[in-house]
């Protein structure tokens, strides 16, 4: 360990968040609005630059140069305040994700709690800006988020137990870790076991969860705007409103590259293997890289991005799939049927991985998974309504049972009110 | 250099990133405000009462719902990070916190703390 190494290090690895924080956020805004605008059978913004490009750039700039209004009754240092507590804690937990083995700013031991500390710092920021606004639409929207994130954290802090209690079956050690690069490793060596073959249904519960934490549809209530116009948004304007959606964005991007980390396996892939891993990882964490080394880690920070891409690609794609929920659904989705479940997996999970006798112990354990996972499926289907037997659901049902009964009773009436037979318009002209 | 020093220098540069961005949007933007503007957004008329009244008593159910279970969850990490080293005890520990967190869990539900109208 130089301090040359160490000054390299933590330079490059700045530049690098402060490039990725920066370009996530308008990619993700120029590909949500293409790819929903071709889900939509539409073009999409076209206009600036290739293909649209230069779209989102123009939007930040736009942003940058908009006046600044705070409305009269806002309580002015809540108001001011709310923007910076939420986007403050997105920029700081970038810190501690381990892009690639040298990519990694902080290897801290309790990378997952930090993780966890910074996403609830969010609810404040929420809250304060719903209640800072003095605004009826804000206030609703503001209480609305905040009960809908507190009640989504649960399920999310209980679905990130699974990999927690597998590291420590994995490692020799017999002592799991909460730290991202350990968890990473786990995955890794002795051979490639990614967390999400042994647990689907807690990576599942996790993307459901930080769904509804980053206010993305179905569960974007706080900002329903046929009801509330922009919930606790609504008094916001210029770089301050700015704030909460780059926030947003850059909370996706954490969402998904948290599940990255903890069941896709972090930075592994093809190219980024085992014999990089005890190269790089295990012989000498400090030392200067070499061309090899600088290789590597690109090919491992490119399957990071890729995984971490695929997976906010799911929530545009959520998006523009799903209706919105209702507020009574949005609770007791989270307390009636997450909760339980996740309460279950840790308890099935951790009976599992003790009783199974070893050379079986982690195929057992992925495979009562996946039959879990099926059994959630389906009890979600069936709560929402979908059949999976090529019925038709029951919505749909109830319509024609509904078009049926007024085809029914327009054939009785129409004898009487119809026009005769005899003049038919054809006739007429 | 170790392992919180970049989490402090990353949260100081967060702070300075949002209030560099204010600060730039106040000298480059337009400054006109006038009584219309600055009034709270209520589609379009007068505000007649104060937004702040009483709100359900839902959220704060929820909430205190939520200091129990997070406090559950907390409590679980440790478990979970040590469930090999600790066994079938760790596990009839896991199991029993778990009942008795689920007793309280079933209470509110028949009381009717997940059901909203």
């Amino acid at each position: 360990m130089n301090i040359g190494f160490e000054i390299v290090h933590f330079v490059v690895n700045l530049l690098f968040f402060i490039l990725l924080i920066s370009t996530n956020a308008v990619i993700m805004v120029y590909a949500e609005r293409k790819v929903m605008a071709y889900m939509q059978d539409r073009i999409g913004p076209k206009h600036y630059g290739p293909f649209g490009l230069l779209q989102s750039t123009y939007d930040v700039m736009k942003l940058l140069l908009k006046e600044i209004v705070r409305s009269r009754d806002t309580d002015n240092s809540v108001f001011i305040v709310a923007p910076m507590i939420f986007f403050a804690p997105v920029l700081t937990a970038f810190v501690m994700l381990p892009f690639s083995p040298f990519v990694t700013q902080s290897a801290l031991a309790t990378g997952l709690i930090l993780y966890v500390a910074l996403s609830s710092l969010d609810v404040i920021g929420v809250f304060m800006a719903g209640w800072g606004s003095n605004n009826k639409y804000a206030l609703i929207g503001g209480l609305r988020s905040t009960a809908q994130m507190i009640s989504y954290e649960l399920p999310l802090l209980l679905a990130l137990m699974g990999p927690v209690m597998l590291t420590s079956f994995v490692s020799h050690g017999g002592v799991g870790s909460i730290s991202f690069t350990d968890i990473t490793h786990a995955q890794l060596a002795p051979s490639w076991r990614w967390f999400v073959l042994l647990q689907p249904l807690g990576l599942m519960i996790y993307y459901i969860c930080g769904l509804a934490e980053t206010n993305r549809a179905p569960f974007d209530l706080p900002e329903a705007e046929s009801e509330l116009v922009a919930g606790y948004l609504t008094e916001y304007s210029g770089m301050r409103w700015a704030m909460f959606f780059l926030g947003e964005y850059g909370n996706m991007l954490i969402v998904s590259a948290v599940a990255t980390v903890l069941f896709l396996g972090g930075w592994s892939g093809p190219g980024a293997d085992l014999a990089f891993w005890h190269r790089t990882v295990t012989a000498n964490p400090g030392g200067i890289f070499s061309v090899a080394d600088i290789i590597f880690n690109v090919i491992a920070l490119f399957w990071f991005l890729v995984k971490v891409y695929i997976l906010q690609f799911i929530f545009i794609w959520v998006r523009s799939t799903l209706p919105r929920l209702r507020a009574d659904q949005l609770m007791q989705f989270a307390w009636l049927i997450l909760i339980p479940f996740t309460l279950a997996n840790i308890l099935i999970t951790a009976a599992l991985l003790l009783a199974v006798p070893q050379p079986y112990t982690l195929w057992v354990t992925g495979i009562v998974n996946f039959v879990l996972l099926a059994f959630f499926i389906g009890f979600i289907s069936r709560a929402i309504g979908a059949s999976p037997k090529g019925e038709l659901p029951p919505w749909v049902k109830m319509r024609q049972q509904n078009l049926a009964r007024q085809a029914a009773i327009s054939a009785v009436a129409t004898p009487r009110l119809a026009k005769p037979e005899s003049e038919p318009e054809m006739a007429r002209r | 250099m170790d392992n919180t020093t970049p989490i402090l220098i990353m949260m100081g540069l967060a702070l300075a990133f949002t209030l560099l961005v204010t600060a730039v949007t106040f000298i480059l933007g337009p400054k006109n405000p006038y009584a219309k503007k600055l009034a709270p957004y209520e589609c379009g008329i007068e505000t007649i009462d104060p937004p702040r009244k009483r709100f359900p008593i839902k959220y704060l159910v929820n909430g205190m719902l939520f200091i129990v279970f997070d406090i559950e969850a907390a409590s679980l990490l440790p478990l979970a990070v040590l469930m090999r080293r600790l066994g079938v005890t760790g596990l009839l520990e896991l199991v029993t916190f778990v009942a008795i967190l689920l007793i309280a869990f079933l209470y509110v539900w028949r009381k009717g703390a997940f059901t909203w109208d």
